[in-house]
């Protein structure tokens, strides 16, 4: 367990490092950002862009530049994933102030705000929260296993959204009951922790975030 | 644990399936951002000794029919849209251009283009073993044992599942990008040049074998480095062990199997003796300065595209008046009929 920790959760520290070598030239940080954190950043601005896929290209190719350009500015205060998601954000805006229209929909934050401010004046609407949590979970969920090995990520697919038995995933993967349990175990650890590694809605008056940790109901 | 099960189930199929991000997009972007870093922080310098060492190798060729002729036989890179293209396979190929279904690759496979996010499948058995062999858009050999299956991420990174994946990025002189390979156990990144990686047991052994160079395991914060001639085994609870792997072992023999074939066509002996000792792991020597001469003047003519490394020099190089022997992982070459060496073809 402590192992995979090490090797899933990046401390802000740790990835202040990594752009510290991608800084001093060295090809290899620079495939271990890339690889680790722009299929994420992917869903999260397709999310934000109704999938709309030139432009989602367009707009995380300028974000990761953007990114790279400054690099120095990263202060290690929150995770980089954060910090890359509140680029996109303004990449975003910036786009559609260029367009000077709104988009076609908000990310889920400034959506919020929206619902806050409406709340001010009437009952909050049990329904839009619910709703926004759960398109929170479902994102969170899907770029979490964006972020692990692809191996990982199907164990944990076939495991808990195929509802295949360990035997089959065994079978698949040619090997033995017991080595895909400790698979999927691993699997499992990972992905948990790229879950919580990534930002919720924070800030907002309850964030009923689904919970997978053992002994919290969901 | 039933806790946690049901709680992440619950959260997945809240959730429901990802929808497929497409690979053709992150690898433009990859790029895009790649050539961004390279301005900014270093990669740039590194084209442009790359483009020096062009420059000279191209001034070379002006003065020199053999450096012309060992130009002619550089690999040729894929077409742009291709992150790789395959230089021989044998046995059973399935492959997909992306996530979906796998469909056979036809025998006659050589040439086809890989794009990025491919996954490619050998499929393993005793008798009729698969194996495939890539050339990527950097230049760099990339083969795939029997009973792999793996995923061509990018021009510069292969994914690992299940089976074993062997990279060769031709030694320093070569200059071809490294390609690094991503395993349950992190990423194996090349430091220079021949190196295999094997998922055993499920992925949950992750087995690294350094033949030259040296390999960087990076996994988190961790860096951990192995060098030639030995081996790495990370286990399932993050342990590791490490052990020796000698550049010339049986164990290597799949890839000498599996090896893209040099075309001999006007090559001079020297050009392909220096391929035999690297594809088999021997160091070459000349018995004399004579023989050494004789592999720089004999020019080559025919093909050995049938044959593999380990059967092609038995063919070859009695043709040049040549012989060979091996002895403690030297390639030892010496006229053949000279009067110093015997004239033997073993293995």
């Amino acid at each position: 367990m402590e192992s995979v920790r090490q090797t899933w959760a990046e401390t802000p520290g740790a990835e202040r490092k990594l752009l510290d070598r991608m800084q001093a030239g060295e090809e290899s940080a620079f495939d271990v950002f890339a690889e680790r954190y722009i299929p994420g950043l992917y869903r999260f601005a397709s999310r934000r862009l109704a999938g709309d896929r030139e432009l989602v290209r367009d707009v995380v190719q300028s974000t990761v530049c953007r990114v790279i350009e400054k690099l120095d500015s990263y202060r290690a205060e929150a995770p980089l994933f954060t910090w890359l998601c509140a680029v996109c954000k303004n990449e975003i805006a910036a786009h559609f102030r260029r367009l000077e229209r709104r988009p076609r929909e908000v990310g889920l934050e400034e959506e919020h705000a929206e619902v806050d401010a409406a709340s001010a004046l009437s009952p909050p609407s049990a329904g839009i929260e619910e709703r926004l949590d759960l398109l929170e979970r479902q994102e969170r969920v899907h770029i979490a296993l964006d972020r692990v090995p692809p191996a990982y990520a199907r164990a944990v697919e076939w495991r808990y959204l195929e509802g295949l038995p360990v035997t089959e995933i065994a079978r698949r993967l040619g090997t033995s009951y017991k080595a895909a349990e400790s698979l999927l175990s691993r699997a499992r650890n990972a992905f948990r922790l790229s879950y919580e590694s990534l930002p919720g809605r924070e800030g907002t008056r309850k964030a009923p975030h689904r919970s997978f940790e053992k002994g919290t109901p969901a | 644990m039933r806790d946690d099960d049901e709680a992440l189930r619950a959260l997945l199929e809240e959730a429901g399936p990802r929808a497929p991000l497409p690979a053709q997009d992150l690898e433009a972007i990859r790029e895009a951002a790649r050539a961004e870093w390279r301005e900014r922080y270093g990669g740039a310098r590194v084209r442009s000794r790359v483009s020096g060492w062009w420059i000279a190798a191209a001034a070379a060729v002006v003065l020199a029919a053999a450096g012309l002729l060992l130009l002619r036989r550089a690999p040729a890179p894929p077409p742009a849209t291709g992150v790789a293209s395959v230089e021989r396979s044998r046995g059973e190929i399935l492959w997909s251009p992306g996530d979906g279904k796998l469909a056979p690759l036809s025998a006659d496979g050589a040439g086809r283009t890989i794009p990025a996010g491919a996954v490619l499948e050998t499929v393993g058995s005793a008798r009729a073993p698969g194996s495939v062999a890539l050339r990527m858009a950097g230049g760099a050999s990339v083969r795939l044992d029997a009973g792999t299956r793996a995923r061509v991420a990018s021009s510069t990174v292969i994914e690992l599942d299940r089976g074993a994946v062997y990279v060769d990025s031709g030694g320093p002189a070569a200059r071809r990008e490294s390609v690094a390979v991503r395993a349950a156990a992190g990423l194996f990144r090349s430091i220079g040049t021949q190196f295999e990686v094997r998922a055993e047991q499920g992925g949950s052994v992750t087995r690294l074998k350094v033949r030259e160079g040296r390999v960087r395991l990076e996994r988190g914060a961790e860096s951990v480095l192995t060098d030639a001639g030995q081996e790495l085994v990370v286990r399932g609870d993050g342990s590791l062990e490490r052990g020796e792997a000698a550049a010339d072992a049986p164990e290597w023999d799949w890839v000498v199997t599996s090896a893209p074939m040099l075309d001999i066509e006007g090559a001079k002996v020297r050009t392909f003796l220096d391929w035999v000792a690297r594809e088999r792991g021997w160091r070459l020597e000349f018995a004399d300065s004579e023989t050494a001469a004789l592999a720089d003047s004999v020019v080559l003519h025919g093909s050995i595209a049938h044959l593999t490394p380990a059967e092609a020099p038995d063919v070859v190089l009695p043709s040049g008046g040549l012989g060979y022997r091996v002895s403690n992982g030297k390639l030892v070459v010496f006229v053949a009929g000279g009067g110093k060496e015997p004239v033997r073809t073993p293995r």
